[in-house]
């Protein structure tokens, strides 16, 4: 969390009045650059911009040349770099490890000596932000001339840590508005939603956090009556998107301060009658992403229930893993996956049973958001809790014995 | 920019009004808001429950005691000094007044796990230099005496320093400038960060107005030591110590775990050579010079008291012989090594019984009061600095 802090306080308190005051639509561009160029070197350090700026650098001549050849290969270099850093180790000690241990130890061991301690700051984001300009470009959109426009569009500061994922259009769109000339009422929207998110974020999710954090010790947890167990279940679900959506909230409204409205990340996912429904409202930048660049590039639904299937599982899983490199991430992706495959097809594959289930979770929606609230909080298992044994051992708490 | 709507304006003037609202309250609560009828920092006012009081708080109840004429008698140190297991009608410091009479006025500034040179050091040392002649008293391990910054009390001193209070010392900044610069660059950022905290409520006093509000009207973070009453104000949670089990049940539970960290107290800090002499680990003892050298102000020196505990005799009866051997001993080498710096040093708790413990280190309410016979007694002989 990055917007909470001392740094930030002091810096905003330098960057956004002296934003707001410059007249000049250049000026203001140069004073947004500097400011992210401070923010991005201070969160990440020396260590982690430098891979950044060279991502940068081969994305943007590579969309400006238009040469489709240059394109895929830096398509190729962000995701061998977000693969490197990020998941080499991963994929060498877990994946690598569990088909060859001996194979695998060596290569973790390389990985390691290799890789720094931490990939560098927000790499995911860079890394899926690049990868969508570059294929749009190739898909025959006009790529971003201007240096300075591309240096903002990649290193923004309110999206850079935690998204939203932008579309370079929808952002080359909004930028000029914002340095055109700063509105009140953008200030005002922005300084509210940043409460907003401030509210969601400290006095809500760290809360929780505390609360989550304490019975969740072995030697409390234990302890716990059923209730109380679901209780916390619910806590976890509660956490989770006050906090991130708590952040979202951060990102857009401190955007919305400079007159650059960033997309939204959440609409209330926990109202959803489906999960379709839950897809569509829960990291709507990440989960649109997904569908665009992985899933109907993969064929979608065009080619069959099969491959519709295989397809969704597939982006789901990589969805998963893009939360972190573990087994816990992968597995609740691949959970979302199945359940997403069941949720569209159920209605013709069971036949007369499942049109008739169709029809009472039309006729009933609450039936259907009571089933896709438990279906999402079993999910939170899997993904909070690792190894995949701890979720288990949770879900049999809540009083389900999957034995 | 562009044309600015009334409703606009009312929110701007809004934001603006509340904001300096905020701040002058915080300015009113740091010059007057503290803990009523303070005896000491029991959990529920703490650091340990994020409760976390201000240097300037800790200023003021030391102010509040003192009047002109009499000299200031402020306590550091950790839980032993707290007084961790006695009720707070029974504390030890309370025994230490009654002791010292009314020329002296004693105030409780320790932290449950604070080094000497933490918190109520730097209330003595700011003090000290405002010319209140006092004594200061810690307490710490025979090895230890620590930097002002690093662990949960380290933003004392960023808001002593932000404030200006300290005595300037060269060897002080310098010690803590070379130990930001080798931590991790993660540590020394959180570090940084505490210290803009602390620049920053020097300014707008955001967390002295805190402070009093989760001090006088409610909570607003959840933690798991007060979690039975976490949002209930913090005069409304009394200071209260579980009840003493009888001597014979005190003990016995965990004998091995306790034992271990009995044997590990001075276990690094002296090897038996072959004449059966007990020689210094140059690493531990050099180390202790230099922290000491570079963290308590010259000024202060001469009128501290620093206090070392042994365990209780339940554990030490468990000894071996080389092993009560090499306590005595490193008990004694760590008072040559704060006298030498002109800091009067001692080992407390020899002809104490299991009755005067409630756990292996700290006392009960019987050694308390030994403790303090004990530490008036040199206090009498003390000269307080500046004198009065």
């Amino acid at each position: 969390m990055i917007f909470n802090t001392y740094w930030f306080i002091l810096f905003s308190g330098v960057f956004f009045p002296v934003h707001w005051l410059l007249r000049r639509p250049a000026w203001r561009a140069a004073w947004l650059l500097a400011g992210c160029v401070v923010f991005h070197g201070h969160f990440a350090g020396p260590a982690g911009v430098m891979p950044i700026v060279l991502l940068g650098l081969c994305t943007y001549f590579a969309a400006l040349s238009r040469h489709r050849g240059l394109i895929t290969a830096a398509v190729v270099l962000n995701v061998a770099a977000l693969g490197g850093c990020k998941y080499a180790l991963f994929f060498s000690a877990q994946v690598l490890g569990a088909i060859h241990p001996g194979l695998g130890a060596a290569a973790a061991a390389q990985t390691a000596a290799l890789l720094p301690a931490a990939p560098p700051l927000a790499i995911s984001f860079f890394a899926f932000e690049f990868v969508h300009y570059l294929i749009e470009v190739r898909r025959g959109q006009e790529p971003i001339r201007r240096p300075h426009v591309f240096a903002l569009f990649a290193i923004y500061f309110p999206s850079l840590v935690a998204g939203p994922i932008k579309r370079y259009q929808d952002f080359t769109a909004q930028l000029p508005l914002g340095l055109a000339g700063v509105g009140t009422a953008d200030v005002t929207a922005g300084a509210l939603r940043v409460t907003l998110g401030l509210a969601k974020k400290l006095v809500l999710a760290d809360n929780l956090t505390q609360m989550i954090n304490f019975y969740q010790q072995p030697h409390v947890a234990g302890y716990l009556s059923q209730g109380e167990t679901w209780l916390l279940i619910a806590a976890l679900g509660a956490r989770i998107l006050l906090d991130f959506s708590g952040y979202s909230d951060m990102a857009i409204g401190f955007s919305r301060m400079m007159g650059v409205r960033l997309p939204e990340n959440f609409n209330y996912p926990y109202l959803a009658t489906s999960l379709q429904d839950f897809w569509q409202r829960w990291h709507i930048s990440l989960s649109t992403w997904i569908r665009d660049y992985i899933y109907i590039p993969l064929g979608g639904n065009r080619l069959g229930l099969g491959r519709k299937l295989a397809n969704g599982l597939l982006a789901f899983a990589l969805c998963g893993l893009w939360h972190g490199p573990a087994w816990n991430f992968v597995l609740w992706g691949l959970w979302h996956g199945v359940g997403l495959a069941v949720n569209s097809s159920y209605v013709t594959a069971l036949g007369p049973v499942g049109r008739a289930l169709g029809w009472f979770f039309a006729k009933v929606p609450v039936a259907g958001w009571a089933l896709t609230l438990l279906f999402v909080a079993f999910g939170w298992l899997l993904f909070f809790y690792e190894p995949t044994e701890a979720a288990l051992l949770a879900a049999q708490a809540l009083g389900l014995d999957y034995r | 920019m562009k044309a600015i709507a009334w409703k606009d304006h009312l929110f701007f003037a809004g934001v603006a009004v509340g904001f300096l609202l905020a701040v002058a309250l915080g300015r009113e609560a740091a010059r007057c808001s503290k803990p009523a009828k303070f005896e000491r920092f029991y959990w529920s006012i703490s650091p340990e429950s994020l409760y976390y009081p201000t240097y300037a708080t800790m200023e003021r109840l030391a102010l509040a005691r003192w009047s002109p004429g009499k000299i200031l008698v402020i306590v550091g140190g950790n839980s032993i000094l707290n007084g961790a297991g006695q009720p707070v009608e029974e504390l030890w410091s309370h025994r230490l007044q009654a002791l010292l009479g009314p020329r002296y006025a004693v105030i409780n500034l320790s932290f449950r796990g604070a080094l000497p040179t933490e918190g109520a050091a730097l209330v003595a040392e700011a003090l000290q230099r405002r010319g209140i002649p006092l004594i200061f008293i810690a307490n710490t391990a025979p090895d230890t005496c620590g930097l002002p910054v690093g662990s949960i009390y380290g933003y004392l001193y960023w808001e002593a320093a932000a404030a200006g209070k300290l005595q300037p010392y060269a060897p002080r900044d310098r010690t803590i400038a070379k130990w930001l610069a080798q931590n991790y660059p993660a540590t020394r950022e959180k570090q940084l960060e505490i210290k803009r905290a602390a620049r920053l409520n020097h300014w707008l006093h955001f967390q002295d107005l805190w402070n009093h509000v989760g001090y006088h009207h409610v909570f607003t973070v959840w933690n798991s030591v007060a979690r039975w009453t976490p949002w209930a104000p913090r005069n409304k949670v009394p200071d209260r110590e579980p009840p003493l089990p009888p001597v014979a049940r005190r003990f016995s539970h965990n004998n091995a775990g306790e034992m271990r960290l009995a044997r590990a107290s001075t276990e690094r800090l002296l090897t038996l050579d072959d004449t059966g002499q007990w020689i210094k680990n140059p690493v531990v003892w050099d180390a202790l010079d230099t922290t000491i050298e570079a963290t308590i102000v010259p000024d202060l020196r001469p009128c501290t008291l620093m206090i070392f505990s042994i365990d209780c005799p339940y554990y030490r009866n468990q000894l071996t012989a080389d092993e009560l051997s090499r306590d005595e001993t490193a008990y004694r080498v760590a008072e040559a090594v704060w006298t030498r710096y002109g800091i009067r040093a001692l080992v407390a708790g020899f002809g104490y019984t299991g009755e005067d413990y409630v756990d292996r280190r700290h006392l009960a309410p019987s050694g308390g009061a030994k403790l303090a016979e004990l530490i008036a007694a040199q206090i009498l002989t003390m000269q307080p600095s500046p004198p009065p």
